[in-house]
């Protein structure tokens, strides 16, 4: 039996394809301007590495905020639950997932079988998000992949706004004139992202010993060790936490077809 | 189109024919056109169940609402009064009774019903309110704005008189304020006290209901002289009697709702005829919307005997206080992710029986009456309001509305979260935006939360099932 799972976030579209619950194989891309040809792209692409044909798929679930424009998906399913399925599948002691996309940040709360209890999303405002630290790296001229490990060298990180986006920018340009170096600028960015997140956890969820951090900013050391010293415990972080939605949507869809049958 | 529209309220081949003069008028004055009206007609359909005659009476009433305010002047009335929610509107109907050439009705409220809820068009008015000194961002009420919009741009007439009331929050006295010193209208207060104790809900203290008790009595005396008529005990009982009906025929309706495992019709539809009764109204419009009223009531009970209903049985029931007299995208939102609305906060009230209003002398009793709706009395009554729902009702979960240019609905939703999990264990989840200014919320981004709150609505009520 073989499952997919489509993630079509803001910034990047990710598929999994599944075998007995176990992950086959993945693929992201970048999601563009058309949700529908991307879903497309990313599917095909990632059924070429499987060598197996749509028409091979048993069932397929589609999350995320283009779900709705899957159009060869069986059911959608919301991407808190996806990332709540996916984040349990792969550590399965997880109690909170902290997810911070392309577009916004969540913390869910789970119970020892995978099953949301409680969750929390800031979806109205990009500080906080990685649409955040894209404006930021442009801005400092660094690559979106550098910024964790640059981060890393900061000896004194400079307290920036938590709150918008386009003041943080702004603050940013005035810091940097004022001297301040590019390391302590961008670990006080990941300071605010990590702060914004505690924030928006404290408004609803119950902080628990066993974090997973899953979402593409997850791949940011700079964010993982803020993350760590704001929170004041250890997060843990999946091998690819990128496709942690899309792995939740296609167990989700192995689920949905075991049960219809 | 027009008549399209017009058959969507309800109204016959004849009555159209009658009507349909004044809605034309109306909808030049609004600059309401043909793209509009179809959008309109759109809108009814996305919305509501118009197979249900109830229902598209209920939208014609406040189609006819919008008729009288816009075409007050041009139809002669002597003199036009408009008085908005929260407005006490018994003695505001008893006033209409002895003055019948007289206008008096709530321009925010049925331009949010009409413009807002029908046409999705509500922006430009309110954004009009906000240009003369109830700036955007800084949380004035948008009903408001709306109310001062309308008449700065002219599509309503400048009033004679503006009644406001501070029982309950500060912006229609502060408003009207405004208003007279942009366009010289005079206001008549009915003053009363925000200020409820901690603890205090349902039995109210005496000094809150007399002394607002006290102030309708004057507003009557002085309104007697304003409109030049006597408004006499029997006319003031006329009014209770009349709005009883109507709220008794509302609040049957609303508990057959809440009673029910299979939710009968949408929360939508159910409470057209609820946010109308916060205006004031044309005694013959009170007699309609109750007779739409009693017919829906029978609709629902056929429904429920007949296993009918919009979502499948066994469904997880909630509470929302989110409230939609703008715009019903958000309650839609939530019964298309599966979940039965069973009650909204403004709709069905708790039976209180066991606290029987005790005032006799008339405004006294209106006045322990609006207290006693909770929220009005103090952030204690929310909450406990909210609880005695949960007892009466058993929700499976809550939506609470953290309304961010409402003082009065900002301050209790994270306290009665806190509240209803540490005595129900209940999951609440709460959503914030200015349910009565779309141009602040979108019903579509939430859906991703309504959607994952009903799944977790879902699994925890199938959880509890198996370990039973």
């Amino acid at each position: 039996m073989v499952f997919a799972g489509i993630d079509i976030g803001a910034a990047t579209a990710k598929a999994v394809i599944i075998d007995n619950g176990n992950i086959q194989y993945s693929h992201i891309i970048a999601t563009g301007d058309n949700v529908k040809m991307s879903a497309s792209e990313v599917i095909n692409a990632t059924l070429a590495m499987a060598r197996v044909g749509m028409n091979d798929l048993d069932y397929i679930v589609s999350t995320g905020y283009g779900r709705n424009a899957v159009t060869f998906a069986n059911e959608t399913s919301s991407e808190i639950i996806c990332h709540a399925k996916g984040a349990h599948s792969v550590i399965p002691m997880t109690r909170v997932i902290i997810d911070i996309g392309g577009q916004d940040s969540k913390a869910i709360e789970v119970d020892q079988n995978g099953r949301v209890t409680g969750f929390v999303m800031n979806d109205k405002c990009a500080a906080g998000t990685g649409r955040f630290l894209e404006v930021i790296a442009n801005v400092l001229k660094v690559k979106l992949e550098d910024l964790g490990p640059v981060s890393l060298l900061s000896s004194r990180p400079c307290p920036i706004t938590s709150t918008c986006t386009v003041f943080a920018e702004s603050e940013i340009v005035s810091l940097r004139a004022d001297g301040r170096s590019r390391e302590d600028l961008i670990a006080g960015v990941h300071r605010a992202v990590a702060y914004r997140t505690k924030l928006l956890m404290k408004s609803a969820i119950r902080l628990q010993r066993e974090v997973v951090f899953t979402g593409g900013v997850a791949k940011n050391l700079g964010v993982r060790k803020a993350l760590t010293d704001e929170l004041g415990i250890e997060i843990l972080v999946p091998e690819k936490p990128q496709i942690i939605g899309a792995l939740g949507a296609a167990l989700l869809a192995k689920e949905a077809f075991v049960a219809k049958r | 189109m027009l008549d399209r529209l017009l058959e969507l309220g309800g109204f016959t081949k004849s009555e159209i024919k009658e009507v349909k003069p004044r809605a034309e008028r109306t909808y030049e004055i609004l600059g309401i056109n043909q793209s509009d009206i179809e959008g309109a007609i759109a809108r009814l359909h996305r919305y509501h169940d118009l197979r249900i005659d109830a229902v598209r009476k209920l939208i014609g009433c406040n189609m006819i609402t919008l008729f009288d305010l816009v075409l007050a002047k041009e139809e002669g009335k002597k003199k036009i009064i408009y008085a908005d929610w929260p407005i006490p509107v018994v003695p505001l109907n008893a006033v209409y009774i002895s003055a019948p050439d007289v206008y008096l009705g709530s321009p925010g409220q049925v331009l949010n019903l009409n413009l807002g809820q029908i046409f999705g068009k509500l922006g430009p008015i309110t954004e009009a309110g906000e240009e003369l000194g109830q700036a955007a961002g800084q949380c004035h009420c948008p009903l408001y704005q709306t109310h001062v919009g309308a008449i700065a741009k002219g599509i309503i007439p400048v009033p004679d008189l503006e009644v406001a009331t501070g029982y309950m929050c500060e912006p229609p006295g502060a408003t009207t304020q405004l208003l007279r010193e942009l366009y010289g209208v005079p206001t008549m207060y009915i003053d009363g006290c925000i200020d409820g104790d901690w603890g205090e809900w349902p039995r109210l203290h005496r000094r809150q209901i007399e002394y607002f008790g006290g102030e309708m009595k004057r507003f009557l005396r002085e309104m007697e002289s304003f409109i030049g008529s006597k408004i006499t005990l029997d006319v003031q009982h006329q009014a209770i009697v009349d709005c009883a009906k109507l709220i008794y025929g509302l609040q049957q309706v609303l508990e057959m709702i809440a009673r029910a495992d299979r939710q009968p019709i949408s929360q939508v539809d159910a409470t057209v005829g609820l946010w109308m009764v916060n205006s004031p109204l044309p005694r013959n419009v009170i007699l309609q919307i109750t007779d739409a009223v009693l017919s829906l009531k029978e609709v629902v009970a056929k429904k429920i005997e007949n296993g009918e209903g919009i979502l499948p049985k066994g469904g997880p029931r909630i509470f929302t206080s989110i409230a939609v007299a703008v715009d019903q995208a958000i309650w839609k939102v939530m019964e298309e992710c599966g979940l039965n609305i069973a009650v909204t906060f403004a709709g069905k009230q708790p039976s209180l029986t066991k606290y029987k209003n005790p005032y006799q002398d008339y405004c006294d009793k209106i006045a322990c009456g609006l207290h006693r709706v909770g929220a009005t009395a103090s952030s204690w009554g929310a909450i406990e309001l909210i609880k005695e729902l949960q007892r009466e009702v058993g929700f499976d979960g809550m939506i609470i509305c953290y309304s961010t240019s409402c003082k009065v609905y900002s301050l209790s939703p994270l306290m009665v979260k806190q509240a209803v999990a540490k005595e129900f264990g209940i999951p609440v989840m709460v959503l914030e935006g200015e349910f009565y200014d779309t141009r602040n919320y979108s019903a579509e981004q939430m859906r991703t939360r309504v959607e994952t709150f009903a799944h977790m609505l879902r699994e925890r009520k199938m959880s509890m099932v198996n370990e039973s």
